[in-house]
Formats: C-alpha cells, structure tokens, sequence
C-alpha cells in the first residue's frame, strides 16, 4: 500500500476543515442575528416592524455566511503547511516538502524525497492535532441566551393610551342606598356572591341559591363590609354566602372579605371578582366600596330581590365608583385580543406573565399597596387592592374608603391576575353590553375574558372540585345569549 | 565525493559540531560570533569583522584556520602597503644556471584562511586588490592570471574607532562580504574566563579537528539543500524592501535609503540561509532561515542619505523595519 503524499493529506485536511467551517459559518450566522431577529419578531408582534426586523436579520446572516464561507473556501495547502510548521516550530518543513511535491523547490533530489518523508512521518499527528472539526461560535451561546431572554420577557400588547386616575367621587345617596349593610348571619363559611347577593343589594336574597346569582351580591357584601361577603365567584352558593355573610360581624367589613372567600374557595375569581369586584365595589382594586358612613345608610335588607335587578342595581352603585376610577383606554379591539390569548391559554403558568404576575401580586402586598401595573383582579389578599389608614380601621382603595378586610382568614394559596383595564371600564361596558342584550359584542367579550380567566384560576389543585363547577355554573349562567 | 544522501547530510553536521567543538577550546565566548563565522565559512563567502581592538578577532581566526588545518597568512593593512604586498610579484631570482629571471612570488593572499586587519588602513588601490581576489578567487599578476587554491576565505577586520588616517571600504567593495559582524564586548563571565583561562603558564593550543576536503565538502553540499520557491520569495522581497522605490519598501526605507541591497545580496541571503540550515542538521531551508541572515547580510549594502544621518537612522534599523515589514 502505497504511502499518501503531503499533498494528499494536506487537501484531504483543507476539504475537513472547509465542511467544519461551513458548518461554524452557518452556527455564527444564526448565533450571531439570533437575537436581532427575536427582537424584530417580538416587536412586529405589536408594531409593523417585522419586515425590517426579517430583513435585517436576514441580511446579518447572509453576511455572515458569506463572509465565513469565504474564509473557509480561501485557504490553501500552502496555507495549511506554513500554518502546520509554524504551530509546530518545524521549520518549514510540511511547507518545504509540499514544495517539493509540487516541484517548487529546488536542491538534490534525494535530499528532496528525504525532506518528505520527515514530513510524513510528522504530519498525520500534527494534523491530528491542528484538526478542527467543530467549534462552537462563542456568539451562538450568547445569541441563545439573549434571544430566549427576548422571548421570555413579558409581551405587553399596546393598549393604546396609559392609565390616568380620576379624582375620586362620593357616592351619591342613591347610590349609596343601593348599598345596604349586611346582616351578620353566624356560621357563615362562604362563597362568593351567594351572600352578597343577599345581602347587599337586597336583591340578591333570592339568588342566594338561585342558579344565577349576580355579581352585583358580591360588591353589596362589601359594601356592607360583611367579612364573609365574597365577591368573587359569584354567588351560586347562595346559601352559603348567606350563612358566611351572617357570620360575619357586620360591620361593615370590605369586599376585601369577599376576596378571600373566593380564595379560600379556590375559585380563580378573578374574572368574576373583577366584575364583581366593581360592580361590587368591594374587592380591593375595583374600589367601589364606600365609606361606613355609606354602607350605614345603606338599607341593610337581606337580598330578596331578583338577580336581574341585583345586579341594575349593583352595576348602578358601583357606576360612580368606577366613574371615579381610572380607567383604561382599551379598545374593544384590544379587548377582544385579550379575551383570545386568555380563552387560548387556559394553562395558568403559561399564561401566567401575562396575566397573573403572582411576584408583582406578592410584591404589592409585602407593601401593601396594589400590584404594579394594571389591575389585579380575582382573589385578593391585604394590599392587594388598596392600603391602610394610619388608623388602620379603614380601608382605602382608589375609589374610595371602606373598612380594612379581614385577612385572619385568608387562603394560603389564591391567584391574582393583573389587568390592565380598570373594573370600572369593563363593568361599564358590562353594564352596556347588558342595556343592549347579553348576547352585544362588548359582554361577550367580558365574559369570555373572564371566564377563561377563572377557568384557568380553578384549574389547579388546591381548588375544590365542587368549588369549580361551583365557577363553571356561574359563568354559564351569565353567558350572553349567542356566544361567538 | 559520494552522492547527496542523508547520510552526508548528517556526517557534514558532526563535522561541524567538530569543529566548533575545536574552536571553543581556544576562544573563549563571543557564541553568536562563532555561530556566524562558521555560517559565513560554510557559505563560502568573506567576514567583515568590526570590533574595537582586543576583541579576539585575529586570535577567532587563527584558531578557525587551525582547526581546519588550513594555510593561515595575515595582512596588516597600513597607508604605505601596495597592492604587490597582497597578491605577490615577479621578483629577480638566480636561476641554478647563474643567471637571473623574473619569478612569481605569491602574496598573502595565496591562502586559505587569509586575515586582512584593519583593511582600511590601507589605501583604495591597495583595497581593491585584495577584493578582485575575494570576488574572482584569483590574482592577475603581470597580465597572468592565477587562482587561488580553494578554500579561500578572507576576514577583513576594521576598527570602528580610529578614523584618522583610514579609507572607508567603498559600498560597493562592501557589497563583496558576506557578512558584516559586529564584534560585541564580552560581558563579566567571559571575562573571568578569559582571565583565567589564557593567563595559564600553559595555554590551550588550537588543533586540526577538520580536513580541508571535509570543509570543501560541506561547502559543496550547500547548495544542494532544498530551497522551496517561497524562501526565495521571500529573499528576493527584503532585498526589494530595501529599495526606497520599490511597493515592498517600509515608509523609512523609502525616506532614509538611497541605495538599496544589490542582487549580490540575494546570492547572499539564500546561500547563507541555505549554511544555517546546515549547521542545524536540515535538509531544506526555511524562511526563518533567511531571516535570522538578513540583518548580517544586508547591514552593509544598505546605503543610507542624509536625511537618516538627521534622523540617527542606522543600517540595523532599516533592516529591522524590512524585517518587520515582511515577516514571513
């Protein structure tokens, strides 16, 4: 067998290392525009930025390509022989027997065939040694790390224009009448709405039990700061909520209480909570609660009243609170996108920076202020929706003043939802949507947004099974009359 | 004399190691000296040693003429000496039949191992002499021409000093030594050795570790090295970078060198890059090869003008920005 020539082995070496580098151009070329191009995408999300984000990846990458392909198609045996000899300190010898191959070289020819065979018997080792079959471009790690940190960084959807507070309003007295105290009922262990539907409005007595309790129980509960009133879910457990809302003391304890019920019942509530909250006025952000003054003059009568005008009259108490709050420019075209992304992502972790930031939530309350950003909606804990007085015998929300919640009760696990429109707006365009028929397009979009939302709240385990179908039944029932 | 093998190769290596081996008996230091005096012997061309006296000079000669066994004359270069005292001349002889007649009678440069001392002392007429017989390795005595008896190896010595009464070898006479060496001063080791060692009552005596035929065989299997096409290359591109008109000329060449290397200094750089791959045991020569010579190979055959003389630019910097130039 006869033995391989410098040069055999030499082209045999460039062809390895030109597949190699054709390799590291095209790892280089996507490792380096990585990034761009997920910045790009992750803007044309929002913005009509994709194609020159598309094209300036694209051009970054061709460039790359071609430039490394290049460099790659360029090197020469001779290249490889002087690059051999100098990492080996040989002198030139590899170069000097390439020469000789080749018939560059001049001297006696046995000194020739001697230079070559000391070339072959150190080059196989050598180009052991110079081989490169794959780097991995330094670039592709840091492409990676910093594309997914583009992908994982919270998409914010443009909601047009920001958030401003309005200056806070009394309520007037017929709203305020519309808010009565609740009776303290003893025992009363409590879900939701049931109870404040009773209470409250004193329209809601009837729904305590009743298929369809309405949202506007659960603000009545706390207006009428009954500990257990529990805006949340709703009020399907009518029955309940009337024996939690006789427990609890009655005086005038905030929607926060309604919060927690619906936490400790695991409903996800935060849709519901959200509507019900301002309508309700009670759960922390909607802020619809009054002051004691008004949950006093409020009548107290333990909800008789049809559901329907449970919740006129709910949706007219809180009006003014959620006049007085801010209120968030959202687009029913944005709201609808919303309602999709919630609606396809029922999975609460994946969905959740997007709409449940439980760190900001976690935040907020160690400070006891409300989460940053947006609303939170659903089931509350202390400083979720508002912040003591010095007092702290008062509860003050931004839309008003109520007494502080009690938390003694509070669930050891609950979900916030940050939202960005205000309960105020959305109650607003509930309460529109219901003028016009359950089945208006601004409705429908609530109710799918909050339904999702509560769906994927009571998703996890902690939720009791009955506490779910408990949500799922309240939000059948209010569906509007012709889904999309 | 046997074929070129390998094996010559690697013989004509020990015989080298031999003869420094000898040398490093008698002269003490100076180890980059030696390793160029032996490149320049082994490349068969002439040494311009410049070095302030006492330096070891003459003694680094008649130790490399002893060892080689070879003839051994010296000259010392004065105002007063002729071209006749260097190359010899017909003189009146009796013949055995009472008569009278004209016979030549050699110089010193009749010669293997020839030592011009301080050669410009002597005048350009006498200079010019001895350098014909460097360049042709012959004498033209009375319209007759003879040759001189190879080896023939010429170390001229200049004492950088004196300037009175002296007559600068010509560029163009320079241009006809190999190599231009820089005797350094010994540093303080050295010179406790040689306070010790050639103070003795009894001193080392150099002796004749290498024939004659043995140097003219190595000098022959130089040029039988393998000399790829880009170490010629690069050879041909200093000597052109030392031309301040030339594209390959560094920014001070071209302002500081009026006259660049001839192509006799090409012959230099390859055959002295072909003698150190020698005496480093290869059987090709690399471009490293030519650029450890170029320094000793160019130095002085770089004619500088006067801005370099504003500028305090020497030969060695020049060479050294052509050097950095083209590295490889």
């Amino acid at each position: 067998m006869s033995r391989p020539s410098v040069r055999t082995l030499l082209s045999a070496a460039i062809a390895e290392h030109r597949r190699s580098r054709r390799i590291e151009a095209v790892l280089r070329g996507v490792g380096g525009t990585l990034p761009a191009v997920a910045v790009g995408v992750l803007v044309a999300a929002g913005q009509p930025m994709l194609g020159w984000a598309v094209a300036v990846g694209g051009a970054a990458v061709a460039w790359g390509l071609a430039w490394h392909a290049y460099r790659a198609a360029r090197i020469t045996p001779d290249d490889l022989a002087r690059a051999i000899d100098r990492s080996a300190r040989h002198a030139d010898l590899v170069h000097t027997a390439y020469c000789i191959e080749t018939g560059r070289s001049s001297g006696a020819p046995a000194l020739g065939a001697h230079v070559v065979r000391q070339a072959l018997d150190t080059l196989p080792p050598l180009l052991v040694d110079a081989r490169r079959p794959f780097r991995l471009p330094r670039r592709l790690p840091a492409g990676i790390v910093v594309a997914a940190a583009v992908w994982m960084w919270p998409r914010t959807v443009p909601t047009g224009p920001a958030v401003v507070s309005a200056p806070v309003r009394p309520l007037g007295s017929d709203e305020t009448a519309a808010i009565a105290p609740a009776p303290s009922v003893p025992d009363a262990p409590a879900p939701a709405g049931a109870s404040a539907s009773e209470q409250t409005s004193t329209q809601s007595g009837g729904a305590a039990g009743t298929d369809r309790p309405s949202s506007g129980g659960a603000e009545v509960a706390s207006d009428a700061g009954t500990e257990g009133g529990k805006g949340g879910a709703g009020a399907s457990g009518s029955a309940e909520a009337t024996a939690a809302s006789g427990e609890s003391p009655g005086d005038g304890a905030t929607s926060g209480g309604e919060a927690r019920d619906a936490g400790t019942s695991g409903v996800t509530g935060a849709p519901p909570s959200e509507g019900e909250g301002s309508e309700a006025g009670g759960p922390s952000r909607a802020g619809a609660p009054t002051t004691p003054e008004d949950a006093d003059a409020a009548p107290a009568g333990p909800g008789t009243t049809g559901m329907v005008d449970g919740v006129g009259a709910e949706t007219d108490a809180v009006r003014s609170d959620a006049e007085t709050m801010s209120v968030s420019g959202a687009t029913p075209d944005d709201t609808d996108a919303q309602t999709r992304d919630v609606a396809g992502t029922l999975d609460l972790q994946t969905s959740g920076p997007q709409f449940f930031d439980a760190t900001e939530t976690a935040d907020a309350e160690q400070d006891g202020k409300g989460g940053a950003g947006g609303w939170t909606i659903g089931l509350s804990q202390p400083g979720e929706g508002g912040v003591n007085d010095a007092s702290g015998s008062t509860w003050r929300t931004e839309a008003g003043v109520a007494d502080p919640p009690d938390w003694t009760d509070a669930p050891a696990d609950w979900v916030d939802a940050a939202w960005q429109d205000s309960p105020a707006g959305v109650i607003r365009r509930v309460r529109d949507g219901q003028a016009g028929g359950s089945g208006s397009a601004d409705y429908t979009a609530a109710w799918q947004r909050y339904a999702a939302v509560a769906e994927a709240a009571s998703a996890p385990d902690t939720v009791p099974p009955g506490r779910r179908a408990l949500v799922r039944q309240y939000f059948l029932a209010i569906a509007p009359s012709e889904s999309p | 004399m046997s074929g070129v093998t390998p094996e010559r190769l690697a013989r004509a290596r020990q015989d080298l190691d031999r003869l420094e081996a000898g040398i490093r008996r008698v002269y003490i230091g100076q180890d980059g000296l030696l390793h160029d005096v032996l490149t320049g012997l082994v490349a068969g061309g002439h040494l311009l040693l410049e070095g302030s006296p006492g330096l070891g000079k003459t003694l680094l000669v008649k130790t490399l003429a002893a060892c080689l066994g070879l003839d051994f004359r010296r000259i010392q270069f004065t105002p007063d000496l002729m071209p006749s005292d260097i190359t010899g001349g017909p003189s009146m002889v009796k013949t055995p039949d009472g008569g009278t007649a004209l016979q030549f009678r050699p110089g010193p440069v009749f010669a293997h191992v020839l030592l011009a001392d301080e050669i410009n002392r002597g005048t350009p007429k006498t200079q010019s002499a001895l350098l014909e017989a460097m360049a042709e390795r012959s004498v033209t005595v009375a319209g007759e021409r003879r040759s001189l008896e190879p080896p023939f190896f010429v170390l001229a010595t200049q004492n950088p000093i004196e300037m009175e009464g002296t007559y600068p070898l010509p560029e163009a006479q320079l241009d006809r030594f190999l190599f231009k060496l820089s005797v350094p001063f010994p540093g303080r080791a050295v010179l406790m050795r040689i306070g010790d060692e050639t103070t003795r009552a009894t001193t080392v005596e150099p002796e004749p570790v290498l024939t004659r035929e043995a140097l003219l065989d190595i000098q022959s299997l130089v040029s039988e090295l393998q000399t790829p096409e880009p170490t010629f290359d690069y050879a041909a591109r200093l000597v052109l970078a030392t031309h301040p008109d030339r594209e390959e000329a560094p920014a001070v060449v071209k302002s500081a060198v009026r006259f660049g290397a001839s192509p006799r200094a090409m012959q230099a750089l390859v055959r002295a890059g072909r003698a150190r791959a020698l005496l480093e045991g290869r059987a090709h020569v690399a471009t490293d090869d030519i650029r450890a010579v170029a320094p000793l190979v160019l130095t002085h055959r770089v004619v500088l003008g006067f801005e370099a003389q504003l500028d305090r630019v020497g030969p060695a910097q020049i060479v050294e920005a052509v050097l950095a130039h083209h590295r490889s």
